[in-house]
């Protein structure tokens, strides 16, 4: 990314429109934002992309990425300050990935319930640190609000995405196993990265003893094979810090050098997005005004088109600060519907135990995925449940304790415990569920109308729990999982409920959603605006529904597929 | 009885007993800690590591120095009730060694440390099972688990304990799902 534009450059002639006018806006540089700034570039478009906080260039502000243990201050344990101070952020970052967390105490924001904000401001966003798990979605899922009546039903089927499925994965590379599942459709696999000797173990007598469960290997979004010039992982488990081989999907790995490289990019980091300008005598937006993170000048920039990525409730947030007479309460919002139906996935509920066989087996190499148990419940009329509608999937991992643990169970002290505690002891399998939360209006996202961030920029106000019907699948997960292991022949099984606070998934979404009637959705079938056609929104907020498959795939087929149809839109002069 | 036994012997009591004391030992423990005292006893935490971790056919605690880094975690990673449970804990310790053997721990054979240690090693299981987790939660953990706990971190995570004692495998390159383990092989430092 060394080539881009200075921002200076963008200031000199700002005086003169021209000079800050693009033919296209992209809100955002995480996971979305970096795709549409790709495709759009791609297509000859002049894209402006705009993010909020610092630049990280590839690789070299990677700064952990190669340390070791004993390079780290506080041996990558968190300290009581990050706690205290950080006490959202630190849920989920480590002394090595901490740089890509926002600080807590500079991005308030307000909990009318207890919900988990996580965020990273800087190019890249959260794509530097996600979980990388790459799954579609199916038309369980894309039927799924239309036959029980939760949600509003999604504009699109399977046949509408899968295309553009698979557009996305020749370029992202996702490593797994093509199996065939109806309601959980293969990708275009790399090589799948194998399963432990337990973890085979396991899934054998699951398949055996559990008709309608399938155990496959996980799918995530790390290079087995070098692609697109990128990788192949080196498997140092050590992702979330940045990968210096580029080895996992990011947009600071894939799609920002993408599309620098069509020479039609200018990225402007430090750039807060307050508003989206409108004007009403055209009905479309004409560009965005931004606050400079540092300096707090503000700018206004202009483009045929704006693409919203700055994730669900920044996206959020943005329409809901640009008001204007034609839009009082948001831009955008003639359905009254921005801000409401806020998802996450629900997680952490689940089962773990040990396993006696196996003494003699171990791995090498540090694999940075588990396998997966894909939705088993609510697929059809036999697997139809009693308490709850939808489903969960398992995500999964089967590995020898190792040190950390035992240093909690080992007995004793001394030469004795020295040699249990760094020898590998028992096979041990942890499994959780990942379960979808129904749309439900009542969980909301809408602006502080008293207090302020430092930039002047109403805080976001969150109001979201999860319902009965979340409960009751987790109940269901201890369960399942619990008798998936036992029939595995699983000893010391202990089932788990521990975290049901909201955002704690990091999946937001669902609160600009696309529908088919205006009335009732903010997004039509193109993520586009219903109200305002010069707009698309293709983050997590876009979502009618979240199925319980990781959505950020899904957030990448839905951004290039919009792109295609605005960069079609502007051929036919329609935009 | 020491102070140990005299809170277990509390806690089975009954309700009420149980209820008045750990709110006093939970006011007890939430206060500032003396965290001075950490290092001001770095001899006695270096010693006690090395019979937590003693050097064998590979380095031990001592080699490494583990209590630079178990007075550093302890004093800004751990929360303030592990604060307090460990300086107590070594408050105790020395209680119960000058006590039995009329003389500080360091000056003690190493099978009077090992005895010491043992005490400790049992006197913390009695809050192991159900009543424990239970006080666990209320009360932190026992000295002798947070000695163990952070010994095993300092030592593991140093270069040497990484290396000599586990196996550290800085960019292994490839992945091997399911290979037999060698007789004796160590377990790997990183997950």
């Amino acid at each position: 990314m060394g080539q881009q534009q200075q921002p200076d450059s963008l200031y000199i002639n700002s005086n003169g429109k021209a000079s800050v006018t693009y033919d296209a806006i992209v809100v955002g540089s995480g996971i979305s934002g970096g795709w549409a700034a790709k495709e759009l570039c791609e297509q000859g478009l002049k894209t402006l992309l705009l993010e909020r906080g610092r630049n990280v260039e590839h690789i070299k502000d990677y700064t952990t990425a190669s340390m070791r243990p004993w390079d780290f201050p506080n041996r990558l344990q968190l300290t009581k300050q990050d706690r205290k101070e950080n006490p959202i952020q630190s849920l989920v970052y480590t002394e090595g990935s901490k740089h890509f967390f926002v600080n807590d105490q500079e991005h308030p924001y307000v909990q009318e319930q207890p919900f988990n904000w996580i965020r990273g401001y800087q190019v890249g966003g959260r794509s530097l640190t996600w979980g990388r798990q790459t799954y579609r979605l199916s038309d369980l899922d894309f039927e799924a609000n239309l036959k029980d009546g939760h949600g509003v039903d999604w504009p699109i089927r399977y046949k509408d995405i899968a295309p553009w499925y698979d557009h996305v994965e020749k370029f992202v590379g996702i490593s797994g196993k093509a199996e065939g599942i109806p309601h959980l459709p293969d990708s275009i696999f790399l090589p799948p990265m194998e399963m432990t000797c337990i973890e085979e173990h396991f899934a054998q007598k699951v398949r055996t003893t559990f008709k309608e469960r399938y155990v496959i290997n996980g799918r995530v979004a790390n290079l087995t094979k070098g692609w697109n010039g990128r990788g192949p992982c080196q498997y140092r488990n050590l992702c979330d810090r940045g990968c210096p081989f580029s080895a996992y999907f990011s947009s600071n790995a894939a799609t920002i050098p993408a599309a620098m490289a069509t020479g039609n990019l200018t990225l402007r980091p430090h750039a807060i997005v307050s508003e989206v300008m409108y004007d009403p005598k055209t009905k479309k937006a004409t560009g965005v005004r931004i606050i400079d993170e540092q300096t707090k000048e503000t700018s206004e920039f202009f483009a045929r088109i704006i693409f919203l990525n700055a994730s669900t409730i920044a996206t959020t947030s943005i329409l809901l600060q640009s008001v204007s007479d034609q839009f009082p309460t948001g831009l955008g919002n003639s359905s009254g519907q921005v801000g409401l139906n806020l998802m996450d996935h629900h997680s952490g509920a689940g089962a773990g135990g040990e396993h006696e066989g196996y003494k003699d087996k171990y791995y090498s190499g540090r694999r940075p995925t588990g396998i997966y148990v894909p939705r088993f419940r609510n697929i059809n009329q036999q697997t139809r449940h009693a308490d709850f509608l939808r489903g969960y999937a398992f995500q999964a991992d089967g590995e020898r304790s190792e040190w950390e643990d035992l240093s909690k169970t080992a007995d004793g002290f001394g030469a004795d415990y020295k040699t249990q505690l760094t020898q590998p002891g028992p096979w041990t399998m942890w499994m959780g569920a990942w379960g979808e939360c129904l749309p439900n209006p009542d969980n909301k996202v809408t602006l502080s109308e008293t207090k302020k961030d430092k930039w002047g920029l109403p805080l976001v106000s969150i109001n979201f729990s999860f319902g009965s019907n979340e409960m009751n699948m987790r109940n269901d997960a201890r369960n399942t999982a619990s008798e998936m292991l036992e029939a595995a022949g699983f000893k010391n099984i202990q089932s788990f409920d521990y975290n049901a606070t909201g955002g704690t998934t990091v999946h937001e979404m669902g609160t600009a959603r696309m529908g088919r009637d205006p009335k009732t959705s903010v997004l039509n079938a193109n993520n586009q605006m219903h109200d305002i056609k010069n707009v698309f929104i293709t983050d997590g907020s876009c979502m009618p529904s979240g199925g319980c498959q990781n959505p950020s795939l899904t957030y990448m087929a839905l951004t290039a597929r919009a792109c295609s149809y605005a960069v079609n839109e502007i051929k036919k002069n329609n935009l | 009885m020491n102070r140990r036994k005299a809170i277990y012997s509390i806690m089975v009591l009954g309700g009420g007993a149980v209820a008045t004391y750990t709110g006093f030992k939970y006011y007890n423990l939430s206060k500032e800690p003396d965290l001075a005292y950490l290092q001001a006893n770095s001899v006695l935490i270096d010693e006690l590591s090395g019979i937590v971790i003693p050097t064998t056919d590979t380095p031990g605690a001592r080699d490494v120095e583990a209590y630079r880094m178990i007075i550093k975690l302890i004093r800004d990673c751990a929360d303030t009730k592990t604060q307090n449970n460990f300086i107590e804990g070594l408050k105790d310790l020395q209680d119960y060694t000058a006590g039995k053997f009329n003389k500080p721990f360091p000056q003690l054979s190493i099978q009077q440390k090992q005895q010491v240690l043992k005490h400790f090693y049992e006197d913390g299981k009695n809050f192991s099972g159900k009543l424990g987790k239970a006080r666990n939660k209320l009360l932190g953990k026992s000295f002798f688990d947070i000695l163990r706990e952070y010994t095993s971190i300092a030592f593991c995570t140093s270069q040497k304990g990484a290396t000599q004692a586990l196996t550290y495998n800085y960019i292994p390159g490839n992945y091997r799902s399911c290979i037999p383990l060698q007789k004796g092989q160590s377990s790997w430092a990183t997950k």
